[in-house]
């Protein structure tokens, strides 16, 4: 593969100072670049980065990779072409297509074997605080580079459109889309993302396309996003919470804490972003979401790090433990008998035998059992007529004292009726009195009280409330 | 010294006592033993009083429908008896707490952690597996069988503390929520 660097046109990006819009080459004597191609080394693998199609034949090839991909599935997808299934207005490829002359300048610091270089070197231009240079004193500012180097990536980077030539006075500068974009690359020259700061970044990318004008529907995508790490916050927490070890779970609270934090300045930042889009509906749910999130989850957070941490305490007291009230409260929530069943599925193996049988005691058996009478109950007696018998008359005490009650003739005193014989007698005759009136009140003599109370002291009786019979008028 | 063989087939019809088998103090002896019931599927476990076989899992076959097969309501069952009889004892045991030596739990404590369950057929089950040798009964006391007894404990222990953990972490978690919302509420 040759390079075409040579002789093609610069590249859309890039930049002259005489408004012909070509880039003069440079060299090192005297800011011109050696004409022809590069050398075939660095050249063969820097065009481009492999496309996916390239890397699935070569894997295809190798037998390297997850998917094998035959030869013309490779070649298939090397030709193929995304299709729309809505208009193209609709998409965000238009916002897309009027910024791609920008977003490529990515790759063409980012992509190829040299890439490492040409990002630091460009990190150490943005930070040598001079804004242009001539090719000599670039070669020593990039001073860990070898000159030559430094003149071929200077070249790769001004046919790129990173690098700007004044050709009249002889120095580079880098253009200002090439400082935001060397800011950038600088900003995510990281190891690796700390899942920790993924909120934060994501607030200052949404300040990035407030700023730059990037319009409100990439503010909006950073927003979504930013809700949706909090979702999957929340659902990787309650998976924890189930089946997570504590440590896990406490980094994973920890970091939920971070985020709900980081949330909470985003939407405290932007609040008038979100003002100025109250309106949008989709926005609004969004907003919505974000403001029902940060407050469950911060305090879901907080109440699972205080859990964890008195539950530790109460270990380290000897108090953390399972006991039978615990088993008998979890038996009486678990609905699902599957997942009771679980604990001993596979384990607890049935006996493998069946009762032995002896086949000759069987039938023995059997004869025995059947030549069995069963026992059946003796005979009843005959019947015999019964006679009839007057029951013996029976002692009604009360029956009794009403028959005297019926025979008396003149007002008595019921002390008169009631004390004979001993107190035996007189609490009896008291009882019955009391038990006549109860039942044949209206029949009987009337008995007239009195507040006073009598004193007969004798048979043992000495004090009985005053009332008198009085025996009925007999009807004319 | 009583045969191997002997110990195998009386073995597949019954649980023998450990003081009455001093043969199993032979490695080659119980390792003769777990050959023969391994040919017939069944494997060779200790409950620490005797000496059972236990049906191996076996994976299904056409053509065969076997005899013993514990349902789910069993299964939950044996699960319930082993948290109170093994489990606990020996969480117990772990904190330094006294054990007692035959652990075991009223009727009742089972019964009620079926609610969905008829008493009656509840209490089929448990007449099933006391008959299996999971649990033996005395009056309303329930005790572990020998097939509880030589359940793989290791396992069916990490399988228990992932799940009551689960459910501490939520109780847990459900209280604070209460005790917060508490101190939230206007006085």
């Amino acid at each position: 593969m040759e390079t075409e660097r040579a002789d093609a046109p610069a590249p859309p990006g890039s930049r002259s100072t005489d408004g012909t819009g070509t880039a003069p080459p440079a060299s090192s004597d005297g800011g011109q670049l050696p004409r022809g191609p590069l050398p075939r080394d660095n050249a063969a693998a820097d065009d481009a980065l492999p496309s996916v199609a390239e890397l699935l034949a070569h894997r295809a090839a190798t037998g390297d990779g997850v998917a094998v991909v035959g030869g013309e599935e490779a070649e298939a997808r090397r030709v193929f072409e995304p299709r729309l299934r809505s208009p193209e207005r609709e998409t965000p490829l238009p916002e897309v297509d009027r910024a791609l002359e920008f977003l490529k300048l990515f790759p063409a610091i980012v992509r190829g074997r040299r890439a490492r270089f040409k990002i630091a070197l460009l990190r150490t231009l943005q930070g040598s605080g001079s804004g242009r240079w001539k090719l000599r004193r670039l070669q020593q500012v990039v001073h860990w580079l070898e000159p030559h180097s430094t003149t071929e990536l200077v070249g790769e980077l001004r046919e790129a459109g990173v690098l700007e030539f004044d050709d009249v006075r002889r120095f580079y500068r880098l253009t200002p889309e090439a400082r935001v974009v060397t800011a950038i690359l600088s900003a995510l020259t990281i190891r690796e993302l700390d899942p920790r700061r993924v909120i934060k970044l994501l607030n200052v990318a949404i300040r990035l396309a407030l700023e730059s004008g990037a319009g409100a529907r990439a503010a909006f995508e950073g927003f979504a996003s930013a809700v949706a790490q909090l979702r999957a916050d929340e659902e990787e927490l309650e998976r924890l919470i189930d089946d997570g070890a504590e440590d896990a779970l406490l980094e994973a609270a920890e970091l939920v804490s971070h985020h709900v934090e980081d949330m909470q300045d985003l939407l405290d930042e932007h609040v008038t972003f979100r003002a100025q889009h109250a309106d949008d509906p989709d926005f609004l749910q969004l907003e919505q979401d974000a403001l029902d999130l940060v407050p469950r989850l911060g305090k879901r957070a907080a109440l699972v790090i205080r859990m964890l941490t008195e539950r530790a305490e109460q270990r380290m007291r000897g108090g953390a433990r399972v006991d039978r009230a615990d088993i008998r409260e979890f038996l009486a929530q678990a609905e699902d008998l599957g997942i009771l069943a679980g604990i001993v599925a596979g384990l607890a193996a049935p006996p493998p035998f069946l009762p032995g049988l002896n086949g000759a005691l069987a039938l023995d058996l059997l004869e025995v059992e059947s030549g069995r009478v069963r026992p059946e109950p003796p005979p009843l007696p005959e019947p015999e007529p019964v006679e009839r018998l007057v029951p013996p008359p029976r002692y009604d005490p009360t029956r009794e004292l009403a028959g005297e009650l019926f025979a008396l003739a003149a007002p008595t005193p019921v002390t008169d009726v009631v004390v004979r014989e001993s107190w035996t007698t007189a609490v009896r005759r008291h009882n019955a009195l009391v038990d006549a009136y109860s039942r044949r009140n209206l029949e009987l003599p009337a008995l007239e009280h009195e507040d006073a109370v009598d004193e007969p002291r004798r048979f043992g009786v000495w004090r009985i409330s005053r009332s008198t019979i009085r025996p009925k008028e007999p009807r004319p | 010294v009583r045969p191997a063989e002997k110990a195998a087939a009386l073995l597949v019809r019954g649980p023998l006592e450990r003081d009455a088998w001093p043969e199993f103090a032979d490695e080659a002896f119980v390792a003769e033993v777990r050959h023969r019931l391994g040919e017939v599927g069944a494997e060779l476990a200790s409950s620490g009083r005797c000496f059972v076989a236990r049906a191996r899992e076996l994976p299904d076959e056409a053509g065969f429908e076997p005899l013993f097969r514990l349902n789910t309501v069993e299964l939950a069952m044996v699960a319930a008896l082993y948290l109170y009889l093994r489990y606990e004892p020996r969480q117990r045991a772990t904190n330094g707490i006294e054990v007692d030596d035959n652990p075991s739990v009223d009727v009742e404590d089972i019964v009620r952690a079926f609610p969905s369950r008829s008493r009656d057929y509840l209490q089929k089950v448990l007449t099933r597996l006391k008959r299996m040798g999971f649990v033996r009964r005395d009056h309303d006391r329930l005790f572990a069988g020998p097939y509880l007894a030589a359940l793989d404990d290791i396992a069916a222990d990490a399988r228990a503390d992932q799940l009551l953990e689960r459910f501490l972490r939520r109780r847990y978690l459900r209280r604070l929520e209460a005790e917060e919302a508490g101190n939230d509420a206007p006085v």
